[in-house]
């Protein structure tokens, strides 16, 4: 059905554009506005599904285990995507291979495709390293870990570091212990979901 | 108000039409990736950090145990680090023009992730023709099996800060492991890799 263009339309259409922008910057911006699984550093290729899979890489810190199982729970949580613990790493199955790492300097953790089921766009499966040494430098560490935890876990579904930096994809060490930067913000959920 | 509301629906509807798009398949058109150039292009293939970034290029010659300026003039296979799964690196030897602080000859050893499906040939061919300035962390220490490869016997070897890796690029610059955007304001205001090295000397 068309709609006649009227004067009085055109002040509705005015109204419900406003409507709709208040609405989407509430949410979060538009999800096109920033990177998602571009073959950059900043973002990471895509998962390979809507089911992320995790394993223990070998002597990956029972002190850190928690952190990583909080971050993929949240992934689960948030989003449409669910996770799932291999208790036995599987290099079929399993998506993230989590690993205790001695980084260079100032990088608290990383995200790398081993294997890639679409070279440069679709990765089956990723190394998590992360370098507690490298985290533990400020306050709130046990907050920060997770919070580096959720970082990668977004890198291995394609979240970039960029705009709007609310949540835990900013880079480096947070900003306070509150929730926010443990998980992702509306527009990351929104670039998630629309691709899983 | 049933115009109203429907009129809504349609925005907000337009408005998840465009929080919807995905990424296109092809990853040569990407935004950006002609801007940071082959070489960096390859580098960052599927490799993410969450780092902490510096102030300016003063605050990452702090942080840094080398800063040189110099060119790149080989890329071999590197050493395999024992974390992870096949942590295999590549090795830049790089011509060292200018030392900017610490002390070194004239060729440093620098590796970088060699990521997964990238080979040493592609890196090789992708070599960037300009100036690079590198803020260096030693890492000759690092546990890694295949220890001296792609370097001579007691040399030592480094690695860059994340946003330690500057690339002259036509009359700019690039960043050679994370995107320019992540980097803070005072690294991207410069606009040339001279900009770069003048800005290492202070805040």
């Amino acid at each position: 059905m068309q709609i006649p263009f009227t004067r009085a339309s055109a002040g509705l259409v005015a109204r419900a554009t406003v409507a709709a922008g208040l609405l989407v910057t509430l949410v979060g911006s538009p999800a096109s506005a920033d990177p998602f699984g571009t073959w950059t550093s900043d973002t990471g290729p895509f998962a390979d599904g809507v089911g992320h899979t995790y394993c223990w890489g070998s002597g990956f810190d029972a002190a850190l285990q928690d952190n990583a199982s909080a971050a993929m729970t949240n992934l689960d949580a948030q989003t449409e995507m669910f996770d799932s613990f291999q208790a036995t790493c599987n290099v079929v199955t399993t998506d993230i291979y989590f690993f205790d790492a001695n980084l260079p300097a100032g990088v608290r953790g990383s995200t790398r495709c081993v294997t890639w089921k679409t070279y440069g766009v679709v990765c089956d499966s990723f190394d998590i390293e992360i370098d507690p040494a490298e985290i533990n430098v400020g306050s709130d560490d046990e907050a920060d870990t997770t919070k580096t935890m959720c970082h990668e876990v977004g890198h291995s579904v394609g979240l970039s570091h960029l705009a709007p930096q609310t949540d835990c994809m900013i880079s480096g060490e947070i900003p306070s212990t509150a929730a926010q930067w443990r998980t992702y913000n509306a527009h990351h959920v929104s670039h998630i979901n629309d691709r899983y | 108000m049933s115009r109203l509301l429907a009129l809504l629906t349609l925005c907000f509807a337009l408005a998840g039409c465009a929080a919807a798009a995905p990424a296109p398949a092809d990853v040569t058109t990407q935004p950006g990736v002609a801007d940071r150039g082959e070489f960096a292009h390859l580098l960052q293939t599927g490799v993410s950090y969450d780092f902490e970034p510096t102030d300016s290029p003063a605050d990452a010659v702090r942080h840094a145990d080398l800063v040189v300026v110099g060119r790149v003039k080989q890329i071999v296979e590197g050493r395999i680090l024992a974390y992870g799964r096949s942590n295999q690196q590549a090795n830049m030897v790089v011509q060292v023009q200018k030392t900017l602080k610490g002390s070194v000859g004239d060729t440093v050893y620098v590796e970088v992730s060699q990521p997964s499906g990238v080979s040493i040939d592609m890196l090789e061919a992708a070599l960037p023709n300009g100036r690079v300035i590198l803020f260096l962390d030693d890492r000759t220490d690092v546990e890694a099996s295949g220890e001296e490869s792609g370097r001579p016997a007691g040399s030592s070897v480094y690695t860059p800060l994340v946003d330690g890796f500057v690339i002259e690029s036509g009359t700019g610059w690039t960043s050679g492991l994370v995107d320019r955007d992540s980097l803070k304001a005072a690294w991207s205001k410069l606009a040339t890799v001279d900009d770069v090295i003048g800005a290492t000397s202070g805040d």
